[in-house]
């Protein structure tokens, strides 16, 4: 506890100096409140390897603001702009832009001459006027240490080390990853051996670590809350997410899942076969699973003994799975506000 | 509008606030899966000699020994027993209904391996007393076991990925021993057979044993 207590005020301390920093090259328009968090990783107790969950509840900090002065798609004119040519993709590592509405896409490319930022969703639109942030996105070397400073047990290989596993919706896979210990080749892994320090963790996605050893491990992130709403994409299948939320629980009927809309939100059903499902993990280990009942009478967020859950809470920091049944298509779920 | 530039005063100072440091933990799961089973709302309910079962009764969940006979041993309650392994228990109740229409919803969660990747089956009980069966099934009225070949009627293992998480539903029933069900999955109904009179056990017993010995003569 010494250990935890010290580092974070370490961190504290960091997030003092940073803000200091920002304040000196300040932006008007842009405050963000920071947050630091320790997360513990706890070890297994037998041989059985222990699964930990969480969702990372900040974002790095803003590394640009500005103002489109053009309208565009699928692409960010600003007149105004500063930032150096590749500035924000490229060697220099993987940045997103945010809007006000939420939508969020990544950079592709920092053109200076132009003063034009290329992103990777072509719906995204803006009107001359449109405020903008560009962040870096976090990496697996962020949140897990770049040496492994969450302490995750290390090896030679995923099968002896911890795994920090990644759930991708799109192709509903699960990618492992681990803390390599081979001289000449300590960093962070996939299972096939390829670095992975840099992969993306997407804002508002839940992280699984599948522990080996009783050590366990703390995970320390110092960041902004994300405020205002985000757009995180829910795909057909399994996706785990996080509310990004750092200080508050959130209810299920505050989720703005349901929006009556079965594409644009989880679809209701008369039970949880037929509607999308929310499972949510327990400290415990066990689960829980709702559905938003559209029977005459009963209509909200119910469990599957059929009892009324609206009122169940989403802890800051933890994470449940949506199942998006097919053949239902993806959709955006606004993430709320902090 | 610069990050980078102090082109103004600031006019709204950045929020110096350092909210709060978190020491939380992550949700952990130690190979622990839930299953869900239900005779819900918009499945078939269970019927038992031509009417619901009523509220109380009892639907247990869990598998039979790989291997076991079902069909076999389907009018052999003490067979069926032994062979038996449960998960967990639930009581029927009106769900989005009104009481006594043969329906039930349970949930339960377990980190016993032995589970890992066997096949589910719904053993349900109409009793005497509407009540869950007695030891030795005295005050068992009647009963069916029901299972499915979908792919969710699997427990879970332990050491697969998350979420270690199924549900079974009636609606998906389409195997059952010492019942029926009908074909429609919505509006349909899950029928229970009655427990075998011990008369008729007995006759069912003889006619075995008559086969038995003809056929030994016959190879004789």
């Amino acid at each position: 506890m010494g250990k935890v207590y010290a580092t974070l005020t370490n961190l504290a301390l960091v997030a003092l100096l940073t803000t200091a920093a920002s304040r000196a090259a300040a932006v008007e328009t842009t405050s963000e409140n920071f947050v630091v968090s320790a997360t513990a990783i706890q070890g297994t107790s037998g041989t059985t390897p222990r699964m930990n969950f969480f969702g990372v509840s900040t974002v790095n900090c803003i590394s640009y603001a500005g103002k489109a002065t053009a309208a565009g798609t699928g692409s960010i004119a600003d007149a105004n702009a500063t930032w150096k040519q590749d500035q924000f993709n490229g060697t220099n590592g993987y940045y997103y832009v945010e809007l006000d509405s939420g939508v969020t896409a990544d950079v592709v490319r920092t053109d200076a001459a132009t003063k034009t930022l290329s992103l990777n969703n072509q719906s995204v639109s803006l009107t001359a006027g449109n405020a903008y942030r560009v962040r870096k996105h976090l990496t697996i070397a962020d949140i897990f240490g770049k040496n492994n400073e969450a302490g995750l047990q290390a090896g030679p290989n995923s099968s002896q080390a911890d795994n920090v596993l990644l759930q991708v919706p799109q192709t509903q896979q699960v990618l492992t990853f681990f803390y390599s210990n081979v001289p000449g080749f300590t960093g962070w892994y996939s299972d096939t051996y390829v670095a992975a320090g840099g992969v993306v963790v997407y804002p508002g996605i839940g992280l699984m670590v599948r522990s080996k050893s009783g050590r366990g491990g703390i995970v320390y992130l110092a960041g902004a809350a994300k405020e205002g709403p985000t757009l995180a994409p829910v795909y057909p299948g399994y996706n785990l997410l996080g509310t990004l939320k750092s200080q508050r629980s959130l209810k299920l009927s505050e989720l703005n899942l349901y929006t009556g809309d079965p594409t644009t939100g989880v679809a209701a059903g008369p039970n949880s076969a037929t509607g999308d499902i929310l499972i949510l993990l327990h400290p415990d280990g066990t689960s829980a699973t709702y559905f938003y009942s559209n029977v005459t009478g009963f209509t909200g967020w119910y469990d599957t003994t059929y009892t009324a859950s609206a009122n169940v809470l989403v802890a800051p920091s933890s994470v449940f799975f949506l199942q998006r049944k097919a053949p239902r298509l993806a959709f955006y779920w606004t993430i709320p506000a902090e | 509008m610069r990050f980078q530039q102090l082109e103004k005063p600031m006019d709204r100072n950045m929020k110096l606030l350092v909210v709060l440091a978190l020491l939380c933990s992550a949700i952990i799961s130690r190979g622990q899966s839930t299953i869900g089973y239900e005779a819900g709302n918009a499945e078939r309910n269970v019927f038992f000699n031509g009417s619901p079962v009523p509220d109380n009764n009892v639907a247990e969940i869990g598998f039979f020994n790989p291997g076991f006979d079902l069909s076999a041993n389907a009018n052999n309650l003490t067979a069926l027993n032994s062979a038996w392994h449960e998960l967990a228990f639930t009581s029927f109740k009106a769900v989005f209904s009104p009481p006594n229409d043969g329906r039930f919803s349970g949930s339960s969660s377990t980190s016993d391996t032995a589970f890992d990747s066997k096949n589910i089956s719904l053993w349900i009980f109409k009793t005497t007393d509407n009540a869950a069966p007695a030891s030795g099934f005295g005050n068992v009225a009647g009963y069916g076991i029901f299972s499915s070949t979908a792919a969710n009627w699997i427990f879970p293992s332990q050491s697969g990925m998350p979420p270690l998480t199924t549900s079974v539903y009636s609606s998906e029933v389409n195997q059952a021993y010492h019942g029926t069900f009908d074909a429609d999955t919505v509006n349909g109904h899950l029928f229970l057979n009655p427990v075998p009179e011990p008369a008729t056990v007995g006759l069912l017993g003889l006619a075995a044993a008559t086969l038995f010995i003809a056929r030994s003569k016959r190879r004789a």
